[in-house]
């Protein structure tokens, strides 16, 4: 049962067995897997609940119900990036694009060296991703649902001998709607919202939208519930305050709101890394202008890749938007960039995400926000300009007339003989246009207590009964979309909960 | 109870002469959007967004509106600046070397630009029509124009 704001009529007092915070990729997944198992579960969610029935395809309205801050939540720095973030039931991945990749074992052997999760390898992650890949139906997007954009990545990545492919989605009877990020109207990506939340619904568990959780609370180190206020679903007003016992707690609210509510409830730990390290995987997308109608609206905006640099950390992926969010992107003032959207139905993308060194932090605001400072270093600035370059050089293969870049000062390269233009630029940080969709490691999971804030289990240090599972684990750049990751890891995390709980 | 306006008559005189210059939205445009309708769309826009980010909006507008003095060195403000000077003014903000300076217009430039994109009428003359793309979606047929499956 889902419980909404405008049906409380009264302070809430709860007592559970296991009380999860969030129900987005980690938030979910632990609520369904725990109540398959017969546990208690409730499920407390500051967004709102909004039904597919009720999907309009309208990018901003969606934008508006959907996103934390309508979407405008972004890092404070040179370049400040945006990071937009879903608040609703399902979290981020009712909003997300559906791509799914596994973590690349290079990044694995990372964490077993620096962090000490020799535990979490290949072997042991694979029945994981498994079983969520089978509950999620995790397929190659099916040609049928590709867009020209596709066709057009394609074409230039063959051209220029790069690899490329379809992506992993996690989908069901897909029909290439086109609007993946502002919910998809028919269901087909398998968010949360659809997938497992229901699950643990059928299964048992309860969850309460419109709810706010302001504080975490503990007593002689052990966790014993949380505290915080109903908010109207309208208005966002505080209606009642809320109090919830439980046995477990699993925090899952993100890696911008995890962090914040640890430090509001003093449980910053000892290791001085809560809200720190903070990684974003920060992207950039060039757009261009081809000769034929192409609509590349039509059909799934991230359906296909590019591989060829995914070693160096560049992963390529398509990420169109419609015009009214794709305006922003084009370049120009006035009648020109009237003349450019009279063409929209020419214009086609392409994007890469760069995985980051660079780290930033969450920072608690007195009114129980998180804000994100992160600072681009030298390494990563010089991996997106050469991006930046490879995407230029992508889009006049596949026969782009006009590319359009996100660089101050070079808006714009109107033939391949440009290239070399661009080649020889040297754009500071500051002059990009970057934005950013997968934030984590501001509780990063680590065998030693000084250098972490939860354990390889994902058990906040020194604190009973309470779990971190969601984005802000992680210890470094997956370099890859996370979410089948989050899951995989909420899956193994929901057999630990269990088990502690006893029989 | 609705939220506060978040702008004054003053700083939505200045967004409409902003938004006639960026988009541009003449009175007889062809889709019926003049920039009245696109600062509606903004203050609609802005006003559930938390007090923090809503003064920064006000800041950038401020801005805009005072700038012109140390941008292009004209002693007057953008809404009575010349057709030509406006434009010349937008495009230094675009290209300041302050990144705050270029910031702040971003901002103001992207809600214009959605404002006027967002309107169902501009959308569905540009070939996108959020109502129908939803109810294909919802009746399980692919979109027209997909290369592959939708033909
Ligand atoms: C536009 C976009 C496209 C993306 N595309 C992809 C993709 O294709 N593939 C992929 O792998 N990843 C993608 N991602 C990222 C992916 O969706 C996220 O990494 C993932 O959902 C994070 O899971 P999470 O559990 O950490 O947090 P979330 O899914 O964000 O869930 C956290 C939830 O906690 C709630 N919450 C926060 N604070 C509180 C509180 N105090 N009280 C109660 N509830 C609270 C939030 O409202 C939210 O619903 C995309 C992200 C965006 C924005």
């Amino acid at each position: 049962m889902i419980l909404t704001g405008d049906a409380v009529h009264g302070p809430l007092r709860e007592e559970v067995e296991v009380c999860v915070v969030g129900s987005g990729a980690g938030g979910a997944v632990v609520a369904a897997e725990l109540a398959e198992r017969g546990r208690e579960v409730l499920v407390l969610e500051e967004g709102g609940h909004h039904p597919t029935e009720g999907f309009s395809a309208r990018p901003l309205e969606m934008m508006g119900r959907l996103y934390r801050d309508r979407g405008m939540t972004c890092t404070l720095g040179t370049p400040g990036i945006p990071v937009p973030l879903g608040r609703c039931v399902g979290g981020t991945t009712t909003v997300n694009s559906g791509t799914c990749f596994r973590v690349p074992p290079r990044v694995l052997s990372k964490w077993s060296k620096d962090h000490g999760l020799a535990d979490l390898d290949e072997a042991a992650l694979a029945p994981l991703y498994e079983r969520v890949e089978a509950r999620i139906e995790v397929r190659s997007a099916p040609v049928a649902t590709l867009s020209a954009n596709a066709s057009f990545v394609a074409r230039g990545a063959e051209a220029l001998g790069w690899r490329h492919r379809p992506l992993l989605r996690n989908i069901h009877e897909c029909r290439g709607t086109g609007v993946c990020a502002f919910g998809c109207p028919r269901g087909a990506k398998q968010s949360m919202l659809v997938s497992y939340i229901p699950r643990a619904l059928a299964h048992g568990a309860r969850l309460h939208a419109n709810c706010r959780v302001e504080r975490l609370r503990v007593e002689a180190g052990r966790a014993l519930g949380v505290e915080g206020t109903v908010l109207d679903p309208e208005t966002d007003r505080p209606r009642f305050p809320f109090s919830v016992r439980a046995r477990a707690l699993v925090l899952s609210a993100g890696t911008v709101h995890s962090p914040v509510l640890l430090a509001r409830s003093g449980l910053a730990g000892g290791s001085r890394e809560l809200g720190r390290n903070l990684r974003i995987h920060p992207a950039l997308k060039v757009s261009a202008l081809v000769a034929e109608r192409v609509t590349a609206w039509a059909g799934v905006p991230q359906g296909y890749c590019v591989e060829e640099f995914a070693d160096e950390g560049i992963l390529m992926e398509e990420a169109f938007t419609p015009p009214e969010v794709g305006c922003i992107a084009l370049p120009y003032l006035g009648h020109r960039h009237r003349a450019l959207m009279e063409r929209y139905d020419h214009v086609v993308n392409f994007a890469a995400l760069v995985s980051d060194s660079s780290t930033g932090r969450v920072w608690p605001t007195p009114g129980g926000r998180g804000v994100m400072t992160y600072r681009l270093n030298r390494a990563d600035h010089e991996a997106l300009v050469r991006t930046l370059r490879l995407l230029a050089r992508l889009c006049f293969a596949g026969g782009a007339e006009r590319v359009f870049l996100p660089m101050l000062g070079m808006p714009e390269l109107a033939s391949p003989d440009d290239l070399s233009r661009l080649e020889a630029a040297r754009p500071r940080p500051g002059d990009l246009e970057l934005a950013a969709f997968h934030p984590m490691g501001t509780c990063r999971m680590g065998a030693d207590p000084r250098r972490s804030v939860v354990d390889p289990r994902l058990r906040v240090h020194g604190v009973r009964g309470l779990w971190v599972v969601d984005a802000s684990v992680f210890p470094s750049s997956l370099s890859v979309n996370p979410q089948l990751t989050i899951m995989a890891m909420a899956t193994r995390a929901s057999g630990d909960i269990h088990e502690a709980l006893g029989g | 109870m609705d939220a506060p306006a978040p702008f004054g008559p003053r700083e939505r005189a200045v967004l409409e002469r902003l938004a006639a210059d960026l988009v541009p939205v003449a009175r007889d445009d062809p889709h019926g959007v003049g920039p009245g309708d696109v600062v509606e769309w903004v203050v609609r826009w802005v006003a559930p967004l938390p007090p923090d980010i809503r003064w920064g909006l006000r800041a950038a507008v401020a801005a805009l509106q005072w700038l012109p003095v140390l941008v292009i060195d004209e002693p007057t403000r953008y809404t009575r600046l010349a057709a030509g000077e406006r434009m010349r003014y937008l495009a230094a903000l675009e290209a300041h070397p302050l990144y705050l300076v270029r910031s702040l217009f971003k901002v103001l430039r992207s809600f214009t630009l959605m404002g006027y994109y967002s309107r169902p009428r501009v959308t569905r003359a540009l070939g996108f029509d959020p109502d129908r793309v939803a109810e294909r979606s919802r009746a399980g047929h692919f979109l027209p124009g997909l290369p592959e499956g939708g033909r």
